[in-house]
């Protein structure tokens, strides 16, 4: 997931790069997604775990570049985690990380005549990923359940027996109203001038194809039917500017 | 993780200096092939009933570029890569990526081509995935028992030096072209030993030793900043 956000900053880079003198916006942003969890919340029942049955906010980054005021690209990619638990016989937990991200690639009508252009329709395509670990890994601190060092990688390859993180892939499509409540000037020099912008954005986003579920190199037979499709709405907070 | 810090703060450094003045620069995907030595992660994979790992992977990346003063060249190129291989004792994967930040000289600027020598600095990351279960393995049976696999990454430092040519096809608008392009890269890299995962460090791994070279076709746009 890091590499993910590295390669998404590099493409932000790359892009305010070569579009110089182009308006080009920079938010972040939390959404509330509604995402329908039935195949993968069955797995967890029949197992013994509780269910994801809480709201999902999954934190992003998103670009966007504005071209001749009549469309926006933007670029968007963000991720979300949940762990559901059981308790074994005993008192031990065992715990299950579903660890979920989107990147998007998509294009927004800059829309001037209906609702006095408060209200722009975009599209967009992009790829999802599902990943279930077990055991779970530290994440922000927290302890492992354990953590070995080993003299040589031979006792790794005689028996890589540590955990498990099954993948699944994703193709999405994503369609969305991007609605413009606050764009407040905050520097104006020439033909240079810079904004804050607060957007809201209401869409669906579906699965139009999918992997096998995998571990490793491994494919896995008889794996839940998952798919990616969910409905959000999405605070975005950031800075542009036309240069 | 520190050099790719490194390479974002470069990145963004050059941001600004794209909007001062009339600049030229470019900006394409690439397909092509990175070679590693991996002789001594083969040896330890042979020697207990894996097969080897290839060596040639296929990598699928970006190349981005600005010229100053229409000679020196200012670039960072993103490189993914992965492959798996399954065999009867056990299986495979590896994902990565490389991250390089270069400079460079346009040396040779013709009407339809240039030519571009550079030398950069970055980093690979390679992460693997063991296991010796089964193709086909059933979904709740890695649920009920989790113990199937290990995934432990490296990630060695490395330089380049390199050679790109490209060919303008045709102008899109004045000044800006559509190009193709190929790359030939050689990687030097340190020796790296440590191998770290979510629940285990080798105390003596394998030796990686990144370097070899990585041919890339590039299509991609280039020519004056507006």
């Amino acid at each position: 997931m890091k590499n993910r956000l590295l390669i998404f900053l590099f493409i932000v880079t790359s892009c305010a790069s070569v579009q110089a003198k182009k308006e080009f916006s920079f938010t972040l942003y939390t959404a509330r997604e509604y995402h329908d969890f039935e195949g993968l919340n069955s797995l967890f029942s029949s197992r013994g775990y509780n269910n994801i049955d809480k709201p999902i906010y999954p934190v992003g980054i998103n670009v966007t570049w504005k071209y001749n005021d009549f469309v926006s690209i933007d670029l968007r990619t963000d991720f979300l985690r949940e762990r559901v638990f059981r308790e074994q016989i005993g008192g031990s937990i065992d715990e299950i990380e579903a660890f979920g991200g989107t990147t998007l690639l998509g294009i927004t009508y800059l829309n001037k005549r209906f609702l006095r252009g408060i209200i722009d329709p975009g599209i967009g395509i992009g790829f999802g990923s599902l990943q279930l670990q077990t055991p779970a890994p530290a994440f922000h601190g927290e302890p492992r359940i354990y953590f070995i060092r080993v003299p040589l990688i031979d006792s790794i390859l005689q028996s890589p027996n540590l955990e498990s993180k099954l993948s699944k892939r994703f193709g999405l499509i994503d369609l969305n109203l991007s609605i413009d409540v606050l764009n407040l000037p905050v520097n104006l020099k020439g033909s240079y001038w810079s904004y804050i912008v607060l957007k809201l954005k209401l869409g669906y986003t579906f699965t139009f194809t999918s992997s096998d579920w995998r571990l490793g190199p491994l494919k896995v037979k008889n794996g839940p039917n998952v798919n990616m499709n969910y409905y959000y709405i999405r605070f975005c907070f950031g800075y542009g500017g036309r240069w | 993780m520190g050099w790719r810090i490194i390479v974002v703060i470069l990145l963004f450094a050059l941001t600004p200096i794209s909007q001062a003045g009339s600049l030229y620069g470019g900006f394409g995907l690439y397909a092509g092939k990175s070679y590693f030595n991996l002789d001594n992660l083969n040896n330890s994979l042979t020697r207990n009933g894996y097969p080897k790992a290839r060596e040639d992977l296929t990598t699928l990346g970006f190349d981005a570029y600005l010229i100053l003063r229409n000679r020196v060249v200012l670039g960072i190129e993103y490189g993914h890569y992965g492959s798996s291989a399954i065999g009867v004792g056990g299986s495979h994967s590896v994902s990565g990526m490389k991250l390089m930040v270069y400079i460079g000289y346009s040396l040779i600027e013709k009407e339809k081509w240039r030519l571009r020598p550079e030398i950069g600095i970055g980093g690979t990351d390679l992460n693997f995935t063991f296991t010796t279960a089964e193709n086909g393995i059933d979904f709740d049976d890695v649920i009920s028992f989790p113990f199937r696999s290990v995934r432990i990454g490296i990630g060695p430092r490395n330089i380049l030096i390199g050679l790109a040519y490209d060919r303008y096809l045709f102008q899109y608008k004045p000044g800006q072209f559509v190009n193709v392009g190929i790359k030939v890269n050689y990687s030097f890299g340190e020796d790296s030993e440590i191998w770290d995962g979510d629940f285990v460090s080798i105390e003596n791994g394998p030796k990686i030793h990144i370097e070899g070279l990585s041919i890339s076709v590039v299509v991609g746009i280039s020519g004056r900043l507006e």
